[in-house]
């Protein structure tokens, strides 16, 4: 059996950060189930990673380099290709690999960075045949990117989530035709910027309110069925329209990959379908962190960065001493908020502590307020919220001292 | 000349009405500073960074990713993209590393955007 004091799982952002924190004050190993670290960065090959920690923009391979060349130098055991199977409360991990076979680890400290993985049609529940041709965005991306392959010529998207925008020009770039991308939401799901420049720069139109109904093809993939859905989503049977394609791309969402954390019984958050974690960023179980996509779907890699740093220097530290829960004060989101991370506040002795939420409606002219209680203690003004972008609000030393309750509320209200 | 524009440097995205008579131009429903300066630019000479991969050799994997160092024309990235798409490089490359020059005269030079290995030879 092997010991290290924090054994990080998955080397996505999440755990190259935290990994490399941790590593600054106890021994840590890393284990990644992929051949290479990086997590979904090194397919990632456009710009725009980087803006707030680099002030530059970076693309997704230059960001994960950046780290992946500091854990190189560092002391960090770092194993590829090795799969976390299982995990216990008591922090024993089983992983395997070709070379070491079935292994176990005794660790004092837990970091979970497993990522996300993609809703599938499944999940979705388009009806039809299962011909070939049909692929989920970030397998695409995968396609094209790395393995060189193109998975069609002639392309319909459904969902307009951000991989999905950032596939459609990407196919359209290799000489692909994308026909359309269909949301059946009223409003696109990703964010705007990629709207921008994904769609309306290489003329790829957007059919809002509109989904796929069935998919006609017996060994491929020969086209789609799309229909206008009403305000209840309900198909619009006479808007029905038949577009041939041989490749439908799925860009429908990310959820949380949280296989391992269910095995022990973490107390999961329903809406953000990840671990609850306190402001250290440690799940329901002493001792076991959570960081990145795994805890809720980021927007932006620098946000993933900095609150892994968090996991990486508490996992550390617990390492050293077990610290006590003073108290507990849950984060509560309150009117057209959606959720909030971290969810519980266990010791407010802090220089600050940034939370991270979503709205649940497109609001202008918002102003954002948190309540210890029924006092206003902070209040932060929007011109305009939107569901596709993550607000993040930071309260200071000052604020958390003050507290009275043991329950912060967020609202975010309409100022006019 | 009338345009309207989104903003895309910021999450904000708001949509710019641009008017230009002659050498003035006019600006609105910009909400700062960094949108005035976009949307003049977007309206004038529209650029991105181009993004795509090329062919390498004897590395650890087929494909390097790359990117122009600055922006370069809207209207070019497609050409260059297929321009690239010609080449071949051989492996190893460092991330950084000079893939091609002064691509289709527009002054930005293509770079790799991580490092590949050469695979061992037994
Ligand atoms: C298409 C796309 C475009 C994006 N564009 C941008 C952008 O422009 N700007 C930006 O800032 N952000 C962008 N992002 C977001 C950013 O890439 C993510 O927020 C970030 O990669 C999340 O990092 P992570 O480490 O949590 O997860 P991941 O990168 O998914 O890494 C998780 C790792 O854990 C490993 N793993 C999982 N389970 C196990 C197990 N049981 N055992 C061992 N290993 C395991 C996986 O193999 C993986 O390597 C984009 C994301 C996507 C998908
Ligand atoms: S004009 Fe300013 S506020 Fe509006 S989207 Fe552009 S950068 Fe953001």
């Amino acid at each position: 059996m092997m010991k290290t004091d924090v054994t990080v799982i998955g080397g996505g952002p999440a755990g190259l950060a935290a990994a490399l924190k941790a590593a600054e004050k106890a021994d840590v190993m890393l284990l990644e189930r992929n051949k290479e670290l990086g997590g979904i960065l090194p397919q990632c090959i456009h710009d725009g990673f980087g803006n707030f920690i680099f002030k530059k923009m970076l693309t997704g391979p230059e960001y994960a380099q950046h780290y992946i060349d500091k854990i190189k130098k560092s002391n960090i055991k770092v194993k590829t290709e090795t799969t976390v199977l299982e995990i216990d409360t008591n922090k024993n991990i089983i992983a395997t690999n070709s070379i070491d076979g079935i292994m176990e680890i005794q660790a004092e400290s837990i970091i979970l960075a497993m990522g996300c993985r993609e809703r599938t049609r499944s999940q979705i529940l388009v009806p039809g045949t299962r011909p070939a041709g049909i692929y989920t965005a970030g397998t695409a991306q995968r396609l094209i990117n790395i393995d060189g392959v193109m998975p069609g010529e002639k392309i319909v998207i459904l969902g307009s989530g951000d991989v999905g925008l950032i596939m459609a020009r990407r196919f359209t770039l290799e000489g692909a035709k994308v026909e359309g991308v269909y949301e059946i939401m009223p409003r696109p799901s990703g964010l705007t910027r990629n709207v921008v420049q994904c769609l309306d720069d290489y003329g790829i139109p957007l059919h809002l309110s509109h989904t796929v109904t069935s998919i006609k093809g017996k060994k491929r993939v020969e086209g789609v069925t799309v229909t206008k859905v009403d305000e209840s989503m309900k198909p619009v049977k006479e808007t029905e329209m038949f577009i041939p394609c041989d490749c439908l791309i799925l860009a429908v969402g990310l959820i949380p990959e949280n296989e391992l954390s269910k095995q022990i019984n973490i107390i999961m958050d329903e809406r953000t379908k990840g671990a609850t974690v306190n402001e250290r960023m440690e799940t329901s179980v002493p001792g076991i962190f959570a960081c990145g996509n795994v805890v809720h779907v980021y927007d932006l890699v620098d946000d993933v960065t900095i609150t892994a740093e968090i996991a990486g220097k508490n996992a550390a530290q617990y390492v050293k001493e077990k610290p006590e829960t003073t108290e507990e004060i849950q984060v509560v989101a309150g009117d057209n908020i959606g959720y909030v991370v971290p969810q519980i506040i266990n010791n407010r002795d802090l220089d600050s502590v940034t939370l991270y939420f979503r709205v649940q409606r497109e609001k202008k002219d918002a102003s954002i307020v948190v309540l210890d209680g029924k006092k206003q203690v902070f209040e932060k003004k929007e011109r305009i919220v939107k569901p596709p972008e993550m607000i993040k609000i930071t309260l200071s030393k000052k604020t958390l001292t003050a507290l009275t309750k043991n329950e912060l509320r967020i609202d975010v209200r309409c100022r006019k | 000349m009338n345009d309207d524009v989104t903003c895309i440097s910021c999450p904000l995205g708001c949509r710019i009405h641009v008017e230009k008579k002659g050498d003035r131009i006019t600006v609105v429903g910009h909400m700062c500073k960094k949108g005035e300066e976009y949307a003049i630019q977007e309206v004038k000479d529209p650029r991105r960074v181009l993004t795509t991969t090329v062919k390498i050799e004897g590395g650890r994997q087929c494909l390097l990713p790359v990117r122009s160092e600055k922006q370069i024309p809207k209207d070019l990235v497609k050409k260059c993209v297929i321009e690239l798409s010609k080449i071949g490089i051989k492996a190893p490359i460092k991330c950084g590393d000079l893939v091609y020059k002064n691509i289709l005269e527009t002054g930005a030079n293509i770079i790799a955007t991580r490092d590949v290995e050469s695979v061992e030879k037994k």
